[in-house]
């Protein structure tokens, strides 16, 4: 089964994963990470342990900003896990698909499908 | 040659400055200048690999930095560095520059609150004493729209006194 970590600005994180809770009924597959008050190499350290004791299907760390602080920490704290992707411009589509299909799909396929869903939710919304 | 801005931010080259300092100066060319990153090549990848819209990203040695400051497309550039010690020797290199920005520098254990997003070592405020008796004008704003804090040696005496 895999697991996932939402790392972002402000309170962005705890936002998705209270709204991931309400949508999909169960968010407990996803951690949450803030920049918050943080310098680089912190907000590093705090991947590095969200993602310490990952599980060995692997895990995906969901950031917001490619190019970010959020972003440049999850890479620096990828060292030589081969298990752990990372995916830019999370969005609630993304999160929600993520904690109801987490125990059907490989890592692989997850990435994909989720690359997909989330490009998909972007939209322009007419009538 | 003055460039468009010189930064001192301990996030480096992030969200604040990819997209809110760049949408307000139009930068041609964003440079990092951290001996640091330059010569870690797992982190100047990291760092080189960033896009933006309309800028291109450059990583540099501080010496290489100090060429870059020399030639005309600096002033179409920003810059970079993770410290107050940085431009410092930036500047001790001959970097040419008269202003510098102070953005996020954040809590630490050594360190003392000078405003909400700064905050300074006493290491840090030597350095940017020394920069102002050199001549720099050091201000403190974290984004563009934010009003500009001079900074003063008396200011960053006091803090460590």
């Amino acid at each position: 089964m895999l697991a996932g970590v939402i790392v972002t600005h402000a309170g962005l994180a705890a936002a998705l994963h209270e709204a991931v809770a309400r949508v999909a009924g169960d968010a407990r597959a996803l951690v949450t990470v803030s920049n918050d008050g943080c310098s680089a190499d912190e907000i590093r350290a705090r991947v590095v342990a969200a993602l310490d004791g990952e599980p060995d299907d692997g895990t995906i760390v969901f950031v917001d900003l490619a190019g970010g602080s959020c972003a440049v920490a999850s890479l620096l704290a990828l060292g030589n896990r081969d298990r752990v992707r990372i995916l830019s411009g999370v969005n609630l589509a993304m999160l929600v698909d993520f904690a109801l299909r987490r125990s059907d799909l490989s890592l692989d396929a997850m990435v994909e499908r989720l690359l997909q869903r989330g490009k998909a939710s972007i939209q322009e919304l007419k009538v | 040659m003055q460039p468009l801005l010189l930064r001192i931010d301990d996030r480096l080259l992030h969200g604040k400055v990819l997209i809110a300092w760049a949408v307000a100066l139009r930068p041609a060319r964003m440079v990092l200048a951290s001996d640091a990153v330059a010569n870690d090549p797992e982190r100047r990848a990291i760092y080189a690999a960033i896009t933006a819209e309309e800028s291109e990203i450059a990583v540099l040695s501080l010496e290489d930095a100090v060429a870059a400051l020399r030639e005309p497309a600096a002033a179409h550039s920003l810059f970079v560095c993770g410290s107050p010690a940085e431009v410092r020797r930036l500047h001790a290199m001959g970097g040419e520059f008269t202003q510098v920005n102070l953005g996020g520098l954040h809590p630490g254990s050594e360190k003392r609150r000078l405003l909400p997003f700064v905050c300074l070592s006493r290491q840090d405020c030597d350095d940017l004493c020394a920069l102002i008796a050199a001549g720099v004008e050091v201000e403190a704003r974290e984004l563009p729209g934010a009003s500009r804090v001079r900074v003063q040696s008396s200011a960053l005496e006091a803090l460590w006194k």
